[in-house]
């Protein structure tokens, strides 16, 4: 899909009259949507491109106009300009600098993605003419309208590979409706034909046995299709939870930045449940109610077509009514849902960090705040049911209307004998079954939002793209000899606001590198780079020569080994934990990667040994002991390329002299990157660099950068310093 | 070298006394002797601690030791590690929040009480069963399918 489609017509022909000196060139190559004016107001506006012009229209009272329009060959440069909250795209011309327009943070990356390949164009030297149109990569957008038809087709093709059961099911399930139209005509037939008259009495047992088997048959045939549907809903949700499962082990780790893992859950939990009610309560009963709607309302006419009309009257209300419930009803259903993964979030929380929560002695405030959160979902919850509850009994009064109707025009017809007794009775009977579907139908409007909001939710995930794990093409290095090298990296979190600019580092096989600075330095950042966690913005990093952008992400990972600064333990035993990398690990090998971490030695004095839980993150070993299992893990994992983040707290001596033991061991042969916190570290070191507000600063042994008396000078200063004060080894 | 060598390695023992190791011809008296993987592989990966409790070494296979070290090795695993393997479940009872089990396990018959049937029992790999109590005895099931068939039920029921 192109993205010239999305151009409104009003404006293309705005630019068609705009630029007729190119009227051949006019053909626009680039567009993107952003979302503030240039004077800063809300509202749409578009960065366009053409062979000759770049172009800044903004909507204003409904009227496209253009507000910027420069000619590419005079821009010189194009950047992005963080401001608090907003960007501003900057264009330069002449030496000036000229502010074409201001976005949120909404649009950031597009616009960043936009500037990248805008640069090519400009300037005396751009080649628009050699471009092609850019083509947009079309992400689902699940929250529009459209979006609806997309999720039942999703949802189709997750029923279809169980389209038998499906079929049967529907099937019976329309059997059942038309033996539920059944009863009330027999009764007719009782009251007018056979128990007015001596000579049919005897039809008597036959009507009544006639009654019992279609009741009999309509039981049976509920319950075999109920159950299949059940069958088939709970496997349809678990398939929908294990794709969930799926894809959010692969998702980019930014994709967790920004969602709370409370909302996933809640997501997993519940939105996956949807679509089970999708199968087995919402689309039986839409069919049966359905098909029981149109077969009884046939039956009507056919008894006393002028009657029938009259129960239909109310219908066109119903109809009208339940529409305006729905969307009335429907951004309730939104909040409700947010309260409930807020509160999750909350209580997720709260609960995994509940060692902190004791220690700052917060309980009462952390209950407070979860009582807070719930109150929140019980306001939400209670908004909905509140209003759902006033409006159903309306929708049933107006349906009522119907049956007053019918006894006033029907009893008028049996008083004029123009219709039988039994055929009222009739009436009434299908009557009374005609409210039901009807106002089930119209109930089920409650829900329909719900539903379509939490299934879209749970797409919404399923369809996200995944890490990218293989790039097109692939270089295949299956064991990397350990040569790093940075080239100009620049990096930032949020589109053009960089945490890394322009390192440069040259890193021999085995060498360890000591990573230096302040909090916030972005030292770690440089690291989840070096994973790639995230993907550079300029620059590169190359292992053995080779970008690891074009590595296939597994065997990239797999020989990085990462130990973190507190490190993350799996719940599960210590042998679980130690053979993460690598499963298929002899007791041996385990045992030995234990010992070379110096963990062995505790582990086997746990009463459990080897086959101890470590309990939900660990938190059932000491801070000492994780680092040590952490070590093990990567030992055991035997990666080319260490990546260390030394803890920054204190343990003591004890403890640290083992641990400072187990990672020489670990970093025996490995080229490593550390940050060091110890100055022990700091020494052994190879070469340090010292980062400073993402900046490299200096680069050298600790020898030659103490005597240069600089930022690594002070830092070592205030560090020593401080350890004097609090009393920690220096 | 990790590992002990089994044939360098001897254990000897006084009546009721902690054995005595000799590695390679150094003695330690009073040692320990814990298993590396008590769960999941209790025949092999066998340390031994000094009377300090200082660890000494382990051993991956306790079996190709001399016989009488055998012996004592087994002994004392006996003797560290308190877990009855269950052969029956009786009845369950339950009684104000606290579910009882009467078993038969290869340690005689016991009431094990517990309060939280989620958190007790856990399964250690498809068919073996770890129970804890409320007191925080433990109990195996090595194998339910070995069970008969009530104590199956009755077991199956909580999992
Ligand atoms: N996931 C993230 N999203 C946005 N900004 C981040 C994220 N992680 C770190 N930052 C920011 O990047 C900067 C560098 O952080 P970091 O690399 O963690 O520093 P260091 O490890 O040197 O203390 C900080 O300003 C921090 O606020
Ligand atoms: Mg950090």
């Amino acid at each position: 899909m192109p993205l010239l489609s999305k151009i409104p017509n009003e404006l293309y022909s705005l630019l068609r009259t705009r630029f007729p000196a190119d009227a051949d060139k006019a053909e626009l190559i680039f567009a993107c949507r952003t979302d503030l004016a240039p004077d800063g107001r809300i509202q749409e506006s578009m960065l366009l491109v053409t062979r000759r012009h770049l172009a800044v229209a903004t909507l204003s009272d409904g009227q496209w106009s253009l507000t910027h329009s420069l000619p590419l060959v005079d821009i010189t440069g194009l950047n992005v300009e963080p401001l608090v909250g907003a960007s501003a795209l900057m264009a330069k011309v002449d030496g000036r600098e000229i502010r074409l327009l201001r976005y949120s943070h909404a649009v950031a990356q597009d616009m960043s993605d936009a500037v990248e390949s805008l640069l090519h164009l400009i300037g005396p030297d751009g080649s628009p003419d050699h471009t092609e149109p850019v083509i947009e990569d079309p992400v689902p957008d699940w929250s529009s309208r459209e979006a609806h038809l997309r999720t039942f087709r999703r949802l189709w093709a997750f029923c279809l590979p169980h389209w038998r059961t499906l079929v049967i099911a529907m099937a019976v399930t329309i059997v059942a409706s038309a033996i539920d139209l059944l009863p009330p005509y027999l009764t007719m037939i009782l009251v007018d034909q056979v128990l007015v008259d001596m000579s049919t009495y005897m039809y008597l047992p036959l009507i009544v046995a006639l009654l019992a088997v279609s009741r009999i048959v309509h039981t049976g045939v509920t319950v075999v299709s109920g159950r299949m549907l059940a069958v088939l809903g709970d496997r349809l949700a678990f398939d929908a939870r294990s794709e969930l499962l799926n894809v959010l082990q692969l998702l980019p780790l930014k994709y967790y930045d920004m969602q709370q893992t409370g909302g996933l859950m809640a997501r997993i939990a519940r939105d996956a449940k949807s679509i089970h009610y999708f199968w087995i309560d919402f689309a039986p009963q839409v069919i049966q109610q359905g098909l029981l709607v149109i077969g009884m309302t046939a039956v009507l006419f056919y008894l006393n077509w002028e009657l029938a009309f009259l129960v239909l009257i109310p219908i066109p209300a119903i109809i009208f009514a339940s529409i305006h419930i729905k969307r009335y009803l429907m951004w309730f259903y939104g909040r409700s849902w947010d309260s409930w993964a807020t509160f999750f979030e909350r209580v997720n929380d709260a609960l995994a960090g509940i060692r902190v929560v004791k220690i700052f002695a917060q309980e009462k405030r952390q209950s407070r705040d979860m009582h807070l959160e719930n109150e929140k979902v019980f306001t939400a919850e209670r908004n909905i049911h509140v209003r759902s509850r006033t409006v159903r009994p309306l929708l049933a009064f107006i349906v009522s209307v119907g049956g007053l109707l019918v006894w006033w025009y029907g009893g008028r017809q049996v008083q004029s004998a123009e219709m039988t007794i039994g055929m009222l009775m009739a009436f009434f009977l299908y009557l009374s079954m005609f409210y039901n579907p009807v106002q089930q139908l119209t109930s089920m409007a409650d829900w329909i939002p719900e539903m379509m909001t939490a299934i879209t939710r749970t797409f919404e995930v399923i369809d996200s793209p995944i890490e990218d794990y293989t790039p097109g093409e692939t270089v295949d290095v299956p064991r990397f000899e350990g040569r790093l090298e940075l080239q100009d990296v620049n990096f930032g979190y949020v589109a053009h606001q960089p945490v890394l600019k322009g390192i440069n580092l040259h890193v021999e096989p085995g060498e360890m590198i000591g990573l230096v600075g302040h909090s916030g330095a972005g030292k770690s950042t440089l690291i989840k780079l070096m994973c790639r966690f995230y993907d550079v913005d300029g620059g590169g990093i190359l292992i053995d020569g080779i970008d690891v952008r074009r590595m296939d992400l597994m065997q990239l990972r797999s020989q990085i080994g990462y130990v973190e600064q507190d490190p993350f333990l799996f719940s599960g035993s210590v042998t679980d934990n130690i053979r993460f990398g690598n499963r298929e690990a002899s007791r041996e090998e385990i045992i030995e990667a234990a010992i070379n971490a110096n963990a062995h030695e505790f582990i086997v004095k746990l009463p459990d040994g080897y086959d101890t839980p470590v309990g939900e993150r660990g938190g059932r070993l000491s801070g000492g002991e994780r680092q040590r299992v952490a070590i093990a893990r990567a030992i055991l994992h035997d990666p080319r390329i260490l990546i260390l983040d030394e803890p920054t707290s204190a343990l003591d001596l004890e403890t640290e002299k083992k641990i400072q033991e187990a990672l020489g061991r670990l970093m025996e042969g490995r080229t490593t990157l550390a940050i060091a916190h110890r100055l022990s570290t700091l020494r052994d070191a190879d070469r340090l660099l010292v980062l400073k507000n993402g900046e490299p600063v200096e680069l050298g042994t600790h020898e030659e950068l103490l005597n240069r008396q600089g930022e690594y000078y002070r830092l070592v200063q205030l560090h020593t310093n401080v350890s004097s004060i609090v009393g920690v080894e220096g | 070298m990790s590992f002990l060598d089994p044939a360098a390695i001897r254990l000897e023992r006084r009546e009721e006394q902690p054995p005595t190791l000799s590695i390679a011809g150094d003695l330690f008296f009073n040692v320990k002797i814990r298993q590396a993987f008590p769960l999941s592989f209790e025949s092999r990966y066998i340390t031994f601690f000094d009377q300090e409790d200082e660890y000494l070494g382990i051993v991956a296979d306790p079996e190709a030791c001399d016989e009488d070290t055998c012996r004592i090795i087994r002994d004392e695993i006996e003797w560290r590690y308190f877990r009855p393997r269950i052969e029956r479940v009786l009845e369950m009872e339950g009684r104000g929040g606290t579910s009882i089990f009467s078993v038969e396990t290869d340690r005689g018959a016991v009431k094990i009480p517990m309060r939280d049937l989620r958190e007790g029992m856990m399964e250690l790999s498809p068919g073996r069963i770890l129970i804890t109590d409320e007191h925080g005895n433990r109990y195996e099931i090595p194998d339910l399918d070995r069970l008969d068939r009530r104590s199956r039920r009755l077991i199956r029921r909580l999992i």
